[in-house]
């Protein structure tokens, strides 16, 4: 665990994201994600990250704690990212991959296995309202980027 | 159709054991008169038309221990594994792959054998990236000894070994991956990196357990703390009595069997009278429709005086006529009256839901049948056993009222799932199966009937009923199971 943090902390990952560690409790990232892509470029959205304690034998939770419009976050702030599945997930994983893995999800919405199939329907439908909804949303809950 | 052959593992025939799943009520007397005795003579002398072979509910089964299912498994995976020249190990794993479809496997596998061990995972990708050992474990990042797969990923054996424990506690024996990519370990490799005896020995259980969950011929029996396997000759929706605990239940949808429903069929209507059953009693007990415009009402308050807000007609709750009348002359209306306008068409959710409720009473009538006839079973049980106390013949005179009280519970078992089934038919095939139906419900009530007044009926007047419900009861089941369904489509073709 130790050693993950040094990795993340020599090359934060690609410079859209800022990692937080909570010194108390290692088991929680907080994570600042600014989104490169329309519509979500315009703020930052706040992410946790929960190892469990048989981590990395089993996956980490992620969960949005901005709400954010998008198709595969459901209102919860859950996340459906098929990396860290439990059926698919490979203890070699690094968390600078999952990260990476959000980013791309977040910037290009799955519509396939979406957890909001109603946004899903929207995003391949009806686009720009979408899109409209969408920086809407992140204008009003998410955070300045830093 | 005797199955005396006094083997653990009898391959038995189902219609002469579903009757079993009332032990219990009976004491230990009755197992001892094994129902093959009276029912197989009977089976060849009065059934003539409807031979062993025709009879839909035969059906070829064992019930395997735990061990015998392994070595089952064994033995049919051997065959493949000799032609192959695979191991036994990786054969089942590719078996399993292949969803037992031997065939198909034996022929893709001798056409290319490398394609099907790369997409079983059982060797690595030819496509994957060459990996660079490092000198770390790359989980813990311990400098230690490493081990190496044949992907060429390395880790060190405490990390491995959490690895395979967790998936094993979590029920995986089947699929357990590299850390990395996704190749299997296989047995061999599992076993040599766990230590802990007890372990090997859930993994060796789990292992079976998923083989066996998706194996097309073999099943858990579904009876609780059952540990019984049961395999059979070919998958299909028929009875299996598990010969541990004997739970009678369908092989494909282990559920209650329930002929002559078929499984999805029986499933919906399974789940229409849960999810249905307490809304419909109570848009029964508390609502009427509309005498003007059908709309259905619900009575919230005490007065009878209901004004309609759809059609904003004024009538009376009991009587549903017009409330304009009851001005002077309200407790007419307390005297019955035997069906009231409702009913008389135009509201299609009321008579969906009257037809749903025709049915279901009925299916819950005999429930309640069932039931009570399994306390006739126990009285006629005490019964017998006062006579023969009191010297008047033995346990073989006796034994056939024992056999129709059998016979009876089968037929009562049946009929119940009828209701299940007629509530999904329409068109002149219903009629066909009404009719049998109809037959069927008169002989087991007479039946019935003749063995509760037992004393009085004479031995051949009970036997010779029950031969006459026994064969109702398989026409029934003959002309209207999935083998029925042949004759099904001629009728419909020949009347349209």
């Amino acid at each position: 665990m130790k050693e993950y943090e040094e990795i993340q902390k020599g090359c934060p990952g690609g410079g859209i994201h800022s990692i937080f560690l909570d010194e108390v409790n290692i088991l929680c990232w907080k994570i600042l994600v600014a989104p490169t892509e329309y519509p979500y470029n315009k703020g930052a959205f706040r992410i946790h990250v929960d190892f469990t304690a048989e981590y990395p034998f089993k996956p980490p939770k992620l969960n949005f704690k901005t709400a954010i419009y998008h198709p595969n976050v459901d209102e919860k702030g859950q996340v459906c990212l098929p990396l860290i599945a439990p059926e698919n997930w490979k203890p070699a994983t690094k968390m600078e991959q999952v990260l990476k893995a959000l980013v791309t999800l977040i910037n290009e919405p799955e519509v396939e296995h979406p957890l909001r199939a109603d946004l899903a329907e929207e995003y391949s439908k009806d686009k720009s309202s979408f899109n409209k909804k969408a920086e809407d949303q992140t204008a009003k809950y998410a955070e300045k980027k830093p | 159709m005797s199955q005396d052959d006094g083997i653990e593992d009898t391959t038995s025939n189902a219609s002469d054991d579903d009757d079993d799943d009332d032990d219990g009520d009976g004491g230990d007397d009755y197992d001892p008169y094994a129902p093959g005795l009276s029912e197989g003579e009977m089976d060849s002398q009065d059934l003539g038309d409807i031979s062993p072979t025709t009879d839909p509910e035969s059906y070829n089964y064992k019930c395997l221990s735990f061990s015998d299912a392994k070595k089952s498994l064994e033995s049919d995976a051997k065959i493949t594994s000799d032609k192959l020249k695979v191991s036994l190990e990786n054969v089942q794993f590719m078996l399993h792959f292949y969803f037992y479809d031997v065939d198909k496997l034996e022929k893709v596998y001798l056409e290319d054998s490398n394609k099907v061990l790369e997409e079983t995972n059982l060797i690595p990708k030819s496509n994957a990236k060459t990996v660079v050992m490092p000198d770390y474990c790359p989980i813990c990042y311990d400098q230690c000894d490493l081990v190496v797969f044949n992907c060429k990923h390395s880790f060190c054996l405490s990390c491995v070994s959490t690895h395979i424990e967790i998936h094993i506690s979590s029920g995986n024996a089947l699929k357990i991956e590299c850390l990395q990519c996704s190749l299997l370990l296989n047995r061999h490799f599992v076993v040599s990196c766990i230590k802990d005896v007890q372990l090997i020995d859930k993994y060796d259980k789990f292992l079976l357990k998923n083989l066996i969950e998706t194996h097309p011929l073999y099943c858990w029996c579904p009876g609780p703390d059952c540990g019984c396997i049961v395999k059979v000759d070919f998958s299909a929706s028929k009875p299996v009595t598990c010969q541990m605990c004997s739970t009678l239940f369908c092989y494909i949808c282990k559920h209650n069997y329930h002929a002559p429903s078929p499984c999805t069929q029986f499933k919906n209507w399974l789940k229409k009278c849960q999810d249905d059953s307490e809304t419909m009693n109570y848009i029964c007990a508390n609502t009427k429709d509309c005498p003007q415009c059908k709309v259905s009402i619900e009575k919230s308050g005490g007065c009878n005086h209901m004004c309609c807000r759809n059609c904003h007609w004024d009538f009376c709750w009991m009587c549903l006529g017009s409330w304009k009348a009851h001005a002077t002359e309200y407790y007419e209306c307390s005297k019955y009256k035997t069906d009231p306008s409702i009913g008389d068409g135009g509201n299609s959710a009321r008579e969906s839901l009257n037809k749903y409720l025709h049915y279901y009473s009925r299916w819950k009538n005999h429930i309640q049948s069932l039931e009570l006839e399994e306390q006739t079973r126990s009285q006629i049980n005490e019964h017998i056993q006062g006579q023969i106390k009191l010297g008047n013949g033995t346990w073989i005179d006796w034994q056939y009222l024992l056999d129709a009280v059998d016979l009876l519970l089968k037929c009562r078992y049946t009929l119940k799932f009828t209701y299940a089934y007629a509530y999904y038919l329409e068109g002149p095939w219903k009629e066909m199966f009404e009719y049998h139906q109809a037959q069927l419900e008169r002989e087991i009530e007479n039946l019935s009937w003749k063995i509760e007044h037992s004393k009085q009926t004479d031995t051949v007047g009970i036997v010779k009923q029950m031969n006459i419900t026994k064969q109702k009861r398989l026409t029934l089941l003959h002309q209207f199971t999935s083998e029925g369904e042949t004759t099904q489509l001629k009728v419909t073709s020949s009347e349209s």
